[in-house]
């Protein structure tokens, strides 16, 4: 599932980012599962072929990295993920209908691993 | 460890990516690989605004003569935005209802993008108008778009309009940019509309 995120955080984002983006929820899943690689691996691919490449990507990473190295201080991995979706929305979505759509998936997503998790 | 380390490197490759623009070259490619996918994001457009009774974007025509085309606007920030259909790059963009200058095509594709007056990297030869005078200044974009005049006279309270030695007749109306509102140090801040239209016009920089 990550890859086809990770995927589609390229290839839909490119056309679809003003309605709707994978790549908040892309993020989040990568930090649910602690794949830092493959996540880094997309994200300098998208900088350098989505859009305008942004000063806000590194401030992406700087917030994942941080929320890594503290989230044995928080509740859960599930409020991390989120925070790190949540950023990512905020800073690279154009209008308030694509941070809300693209948190809600994310969060939905979350809610469904933590749920298979804990069966 | 590693992952700092990491983060040093990718701050380091986007200080080389701002200076030597790294992404020209994969970009391009990327474009071309999605196309597919904007077709189809066009099609439906396309059709979900013919149901909604919206007819064809349209020509536009001076003297019995094509000299662009009007775009159904798809959304976008306040430094660029996208136009549904392919548009010439360079081209000049307009809003037809409030008779305004909005930016220039720096992207064609089935979805083309357009850079506007707020992009921090857009430089432009803009007219001043007073109620007697007139003089050529330069308008440097950003989050407020700044223009430095060489005379010295005070321009607060003029109106900007793009200079372009094409259409500044034909489209005069069109290339107005915004007024001045007042002087900081050595350049004039300039009032610009930040609000998007439904659809735009975009002329072609030669007729």
């Amino acid at each position: 599932m990550i890859y086809v995120f990770g995927f589609l955080s390229l290839w839909w984002d490119e056309v679809f980012q003003d309605v709707f983006s994978f790549f908040p929820l892309f993020l989040a899943v990568c930090f649910s599962r602690e794949n830092f690689w493959f996540g880094a691996l997309i994200l300098v691919l998208r900088f350098l072929s989505v859009g305008p490449s942004s000063f806000f990507y590194v401030v992406i990473l700087l917030i994942y990295l941080l929320l890594f190295q503290v989230r044995e201080f928080l509740s859960s991995y599930f409020l991390a993920a989120l925070i790190v979706s949540l950023a990512s929305s905020v800073l690279l979505l154009p209008n308030l209908t694509s941070i809300i759509l693209s948190m809600m998936a994310a969060c939905l997503f979350l809610f469904s691993e933590g749920r298979k998790r804990s069966t | 460890m590693r992952r700092v380390v990491f983060f040093f490197l990718f701050a380091s490759f986007f200080l080389v990516e701002k200076a030597y623009h790294i992404s020209s070259f994969v970009r391009p490619v990327f474009v071309s690989l999605t196309s597919p996918l904007k077709s189809v994001r066009v099609l439906v457009f396309e059709r979900f605004f013919m149901v909604r009774g919206h007819t064809s974007p349209g020509d536009v025509i001076l003297g019995g003569k094509e000299i662009g085309n009007v775009f159904f606007v798809t959304g976008g920030t306040l430094e660029r935005f996208y136009i549904l259909g392919k548009a010439e790059r360079g081209a000049l963009v307009f809003d037809p209802d409030g008779k305004r200058f909005l930016g220039i095509v720096v992207e064609s594709g089935d979805l083309s993008t357009v850079k506007t007056i707020f992009s921090d990297d857009i430089f432009l030869y803009v007219k001043l108008r007073g109620d007697t005078q007139e003089v050529v200044a330069t308008l440097r974009g950003g989050r407020v778009p700044k223009v430095s005049v060489v005379e010295n006279i005070d321009v607060t309270g003029w109106k900007v309009f793009l200079e372009d030695s094409t259409w500044n007749k034909a489209l005069e109306e069109y290339l107005y940019v915004g007024d001045i509102v007042r002087k900081v140090i050595d350049h004039y801040l300039v009032d610009v509309k930040r609000d998007l239209p439904k659809r735009v016009m975009v002329v072609r920089r030669s007729p």
